[in-house]
């Protein structure tokens, strides 16, 4: 075999090589001047962020009876939106991860994350004209149906795994969510009539919300925004956990809720951990949802049939009017700066946990 | 109490836990379900054409005659929507259920449905334009005068048949989507504006965020310094929208904008206001980290081997990169660029802060040099959404239109979203076959 | 461990030599890799370095053209040259040195564009833009890897359709196409089958003609067909250098012994 390389050799490749070694060589310098340019503006501005807001701040005498009402009620909204993602997201995430057939996995964790896309304006529109006024008629339907959720579900499994023939039973493993929907529905419906039976009862007056736009409703629809986020890294954190282990307990005649208790959930429980902080800092941020439904009042009580007005939303009303400079402007900062700081603290903290989490899987 | 006992094993026995996660799953499908569902129905009322009534009733002892749209209705009261001769939204009455003698649907009412969202009422059997138009002006109050050519539709709202009602329904949403709001209705306006905002955030922060990608990845890798930017992006990222609102608002506005004004001697401020570039250079810094992210995970699924092929054969670091690590992780950066603009476009609290407005008397792109005017106050979708619902004048009409902006706001979001999820995944397939 | 005892004396006098190591050692982030080697790889002439998986033959390799430099935390000592100028004294800035030494990498690693784009890559990196240029060297690096007359009607087709065996020749030609003066080969055979594996190892034996090829193997019988000399590599240290001849049939160390007669565990202990 021949080996001829160049039939052409006008001026040698070393030659042409050796011509554009500077220009290349200075190419090489520019891009890592530039990343590193980059880098730098980068880090310059996520410092630049809190101490620009830090430098306009101004403390004056009554900034505590201003702020005080405002920061109750973004942990208001963001605890009570907490209370209906968290067991939504948790749920959620435990069957999807250890229980769902591979293919049903398949379909919901993009219809999550596609959940999680939805615009936050869109769903405080639904709160705020929807969701609201139907539901102040509607608070003790509200009620039986939380209270009659758990009992019901927990009764229709176990009458199903009791009751129904081998073969359906077999067939439904992994798609338990099929019988769960026309569970659901059909509680929704009864608890719908309960309350109109009884909208004349003595406790109907009791839970009847003062005004329409309360914190029920925004930790309603608030709790719906956070849920996906949360439901993402709660599921990947219960995924991550090799899948022997539930196996193993299983072999040693565990059921598949007790594997998952005993087992599955205290390995992932940073994770999870996570999750809630990640959930709970998204919610005291989160901004159109609180201002359209929850009525802006800045109130200090924590009931949930009461407005309230959470700091994100009073920044986005009054910031636009403030003028720059004056007393009002710097209070508007030092809340802001609030805000961040709080957001900036749970995100550490879960950072700081899922950390721990990847080490203990790393383990494994 | 045998049956007690026996139920209360059997429940001891298995795991009803997995039926609460399952419930949690449903109930998570439902809320969704039902969430859409609602903006369906609810942009739908704001296209349909209501059939109208012609309602007899007494007032203080006079027989009143109205031909109407009937808006809302209970126990008590209707509300109905008569001819609306001046202004948009001028024509809402309250009728007592009591005061009400009849209500019938006549077949012979034409409905003139007019270019700035008025509509008009009136009977005639005509089954040509013009000789209904004739009919119309014997019926109008003095001094009424409208342009026929300024038309929308005129229909025999009560005699349509159902595709009748779906071509008019879908006559009028393609009219809301491609006209401006002077027009009564319209958000065609906040559409351009939407767009163009997201266009020229994509423009400031594909650059930045890909070399910074490109940084860490490439060129820092476990230095101590990348882990500190890494953590910054990483607190950036639960930063909430509103503070980078603010953060425009102090830095970009109020800062460089109205030192840009003290420096040009401009009397009216023409930067230190809310406009385009602010808006876009806030949301620019909102979608970094998102971009960031993307970009170095699909850095880290170029296959090293390529890298040290390219090194070996003697490219320097920046040949590499330019001729084969990007080329091959060209589709990450369409899924970050999608990922960016999703989040961007549903953004609504920031733009409140920086310069989006309720109504904005021009465009931000037009004819006139310099074609893009960055210091332009702007519509967006989301803020219209924000407007149409809860400060709107003419309110039933307003938050029906509301909820069509909703939706077109989530099919646009939700779809730019399904986009990116599916390069990523056609992705993934691709880098598999590259490393096998 | 000194040039003299790993090898007989005179063996390589007379030929010029591509490659020195002098007493080089490399040391990662957690262990040392290579401890004081001294190797000697002669102009146009086949040189296999054979041992144990882990004994550091790939970071050998991969010191001659500094594409240890990449990897963090990773340090060398000692003195490499080629052709007499010193590696890491700044004399040969590293793209430039690995041009001159090209590298063939065990898993067949063509980049996703098509065959030409593929072997033009050097090229174009030298400035060359004539189409007519390129295209003369393509065909001159292809003929020299025999692909040419396989891929010749479909060169504008991806790389990544070829055989695996075709690939690797790809990515010789591709390495060919910018003139180097050695080649590095890292077990460039392990991922074929017999055939192209045959046809592989005629491929190296023409291309001692014009270069000096360092080749990586853990195939005994691919070692004692291509090879002129080989080197016998052990726990970061290297053993024992001779004629190929020599090594198959008299080796001088026990180590050597065991190993190429499969005595040897596959794992060093330590």
């Amino acid at each position: 075999m021949p080996v001829q390389v160049s039939s052409s050799p006008a001026t040698s490749l070393a030659a042409r090589f050796a011509q554009r070694q500077r220009v290349r060589a200075r190419r090489e310098r520019w891009l890592r001047g530039g990343l590193a340019f980059a880098a730098v503006l980068l880090g310059v501005l996520a410092v630049a962020m809190p101490l620009f807001l830090l430098a306009s701040t101004r403390i004056t005498p009554g900034w505590s009876e201003t702020l005080l009402p405002l920061v109750a009620g973004s942990f208001k909204a963001a605890f009570y939106a907490l209370s209906v993602a968290a067991p939504l997201a948790l749920g959620a995430a435990i069957w999807c991860a250890r229980f769902a057939a591979p293919r049903l996995r398949q379909l919901l964790k993009p219809l999550f994350e596609l959940l999680e896309a939805v615009p936050v304006v869109v769903l405080g529109l639904v709160a705020a004209l929807l969701l609201a006024p139907w539901l102040a008629q509607r608070v003790l339907a509200l009620a039986i149906f939380v209270a009659a959720l758990v009992p019901v579900l927990a009764a229709s499994g176990a009458l199903w795994q009791h009751a129904a023939p081998r073969r359906w039973q077999r067939a439904l493993v992994g798609h338990e969510v099929g019988l769960s929907l026309p569970v659901l529905v059909l509680l929704a419906w009864a608890a719908l009539v309960a309350g109109e039976a009884f909208a004349t009862h003595v406790s109907a007056a009791i839970i009847q919300p003062q005004t329409p736009w309360n914190a029920l409703v925004v930790g309603i629809m608030l709790g719906l925004a956070v849920m996906p986020t949360m439901f993402t890294l709660a599921e990947d954190a219960l995924f991550a956990v090799p899948a022997e282990f539930a196996l193993g307990a299983q072999a040693l005649g565990a059921t598949r809720w007790q594997a998952l208790v005993h087992l599955l959930l205290p390995i992932a429980a940073p994770g999870i951990v996570a999750a809630l902080l990640l959930g709970f800092s998204r919610a005291l941020g989160e901004t159109m949802i609180v201002l359209m439904a929850s009525g802006n009042t800045p109130l200090l009580d924590a009931s949930p049939l009461t407005g309230l007005r959470s700091i994100a939303a009073n920044l986005a009303l009054e910031a636009p009017e403030a003028a720059p400079g004056s007393e009002h402007y710097g209070l508007l900062l030092l809340s802001a700066l609030l805000l961040f700081g709080l957001c900036l603290l749970l995100n550490a903290l879960a950072e700081h946990v899922r950390g721990r989490l990847r080490r203990r899987l790393a383990g494994l | 109490m045998g049956l007690v006992l026996r139920l209360r094993r059997v429940t001891r026995r298995r795991d009803h836990g997995l039926w609460l996660a399952a419930g949690a799953v449903g109930l998570s499908l439902l809320a969704l379900l039902v969430i859409v569902c609602v903006l369906l129905r609810q942009a739908a009322l704001a296209f349909l054409p209501a059939p109208v009534a012609e309602l007899r009733w007494h007032s203080n002892g006079i027989e009143q005659v109205l031909l109407a749209a009937v808006v809302e209705q209970d126990a008590r009261e209707l509300i109905v929507r008569a001819s609306e001769w001046q202004r948009r939204g001028t024509g809402y009455q309250r009728i007592r259920r009591g005061d009400l003698v009849s209500l019938t649907w006549p077949a012979d009412v034409m409905t003139w449905r007019l270019r700035d969202g008025r509509e008009l009422h009136w009977r005639s059997a005509a089954t040509s334009v013009h000789e209904a138009y004739a009919a119309l002006l014997t019926q109008a109050p003095a001094g009424f005068s409208a342009d026929p050519a300024g038309q929308v539709d005129i229909v025999a709202v009560n005699q349509l048949s159902t595709a009748g009602v779906v071509r008019i329904a879908l006559q009028r949403a393609w009219l809301f989507v491609c006209s401006g709001p002077q027009a009564g209705a319209g958000v065609f306006p906040a559409l351009v504006g939407t767009v163009v905002l997201v266009l020229l955030m994509s423009v400031l922060v594909m650059p930045l965020g890909v070399l910074l990608a490109l940084w860490l990845h490439e060129y820092a890798g476990g230095r101590r310094s990348a882990r500190i930017l890494r953590a910054a992006m990483a607190n950036l990222a639960g930063v909430p929208a509103v503070i980078y609102g603010l953060f425009g608002l102090v830095l970009f506005v109020d800062g460089i904008g109205g030192g840009l004004d003290a420096l040009l001697a401009h009397k009216t401020p023409q930067w230190g206001g809310g406009g385009l570039l602010w808006s876009a250079l806030t949301l620019a810094l909102l979608t970094l980290p998102v971009v960031v992210v993307a970009t170095e995970e699909g850095l880290g699924r170029v296959p090293d081997g390529l890298r040290q092929a390219a090194l070996a054969l003697g490219a320097t670091r920046a040949e590499t990169l330019w001729h084969v690590v990007l080329p091959v992780a060209r589709p990450a950066l369409l899924t970050a660029l999608i990922l960016a603009i999703a989040r961007a476009a549903g953004e609504v609290a920031p733009l409140m802060l920086v310069g989006a407005v309720k109504y904005a008397p021009a465009l931000p792109v037009d004819a006139e040099f310099p074609y893009l005017h960055l210091s332009r106050q702007f519509m967006h979708l989301g803020q219209s959404v924000y407007d149409l619902a809860l400060t709107g004048s003419d309110a039933p009409r307003d938050t029906a239109q509301a909820y069509a902006a909703a939706l077109l706001l989530l099919v646009v979001v939700v779809g730019l979203n399904a986009a990116a999820i599916s390069v990523r995944n056609r992705l993934r397939e691709r880098t598999r076959e590259l490393s096998t | 461990m000194s040039a003299v005892e790993v090898m007989p004396a005179q063996l390589l006098a007379g030929l010029e030599l591509a490659l020195q190591a002098r007493g080089l050692s490399l040391d990662y982030a957690d262990r040392r890799a290579l401890d004081s080697v001294h190797l000697q790889v002669p102009s146009r002439r086949v040189t296999a370095l054979i041992g144990p998986s882990g004994c550091g033959k790939s970071s050998l390799l991969r010191c001659f053209n500094r594409l240890n430099d990449e990897i963090a935390g990773c340090r060398v000592g000692g003195e490499i040259l080629l052709f007499g100028d010193d590696v890491y004294a700044g004399a040969i800035a590293p793209p430039e040195l690995r041009r001159r030494v090209g590298m063939v990498f065990q898993k067949p690693n063509p980049f996703p564009q098509s065959i030409v784009d593929n072997v033009a890559f050097g090229l174009r990196l030298a400035g060359i833009r004539s189409r007519l240029e390129l295209d003369d060297r393509v065909e001159a690096a292809l003929r020299a890897t025999g692909l040419w007359h396989e891929v010749r009607d479909r060169l504008a087709a991806s790389a990544l359709q070829l055989s695996a065996g075709q690939q690797q020749r790809l990515v010789i030609a591709r390495a060919l196409a910018v003139e180097p003066e050695v080649l590095l080969m890292d077990e460039p055979a392990s991922m074929l089958d017999p055939i192209s594996t045959l046809r592989f190892e005629e491929l190296v034996v023409a291309l001692r003609e014009r270069y000096s090829v360092l080749l990586v193997t853990h195939n005994m019988q691919q070692a004692a067909r291509v090879a002129d000399y080989t080197a016998f590599l052990h726990a970061g240290r290297l053993l024992e250098f001779d004629t190929t001849d020599h090594i198959f049939t008299n080796p001088r160390l026990r180590e050597t012994e065991d190993y190429i007669t499969g005595r040897m565990r596959e794992t060093p202990l330590r």
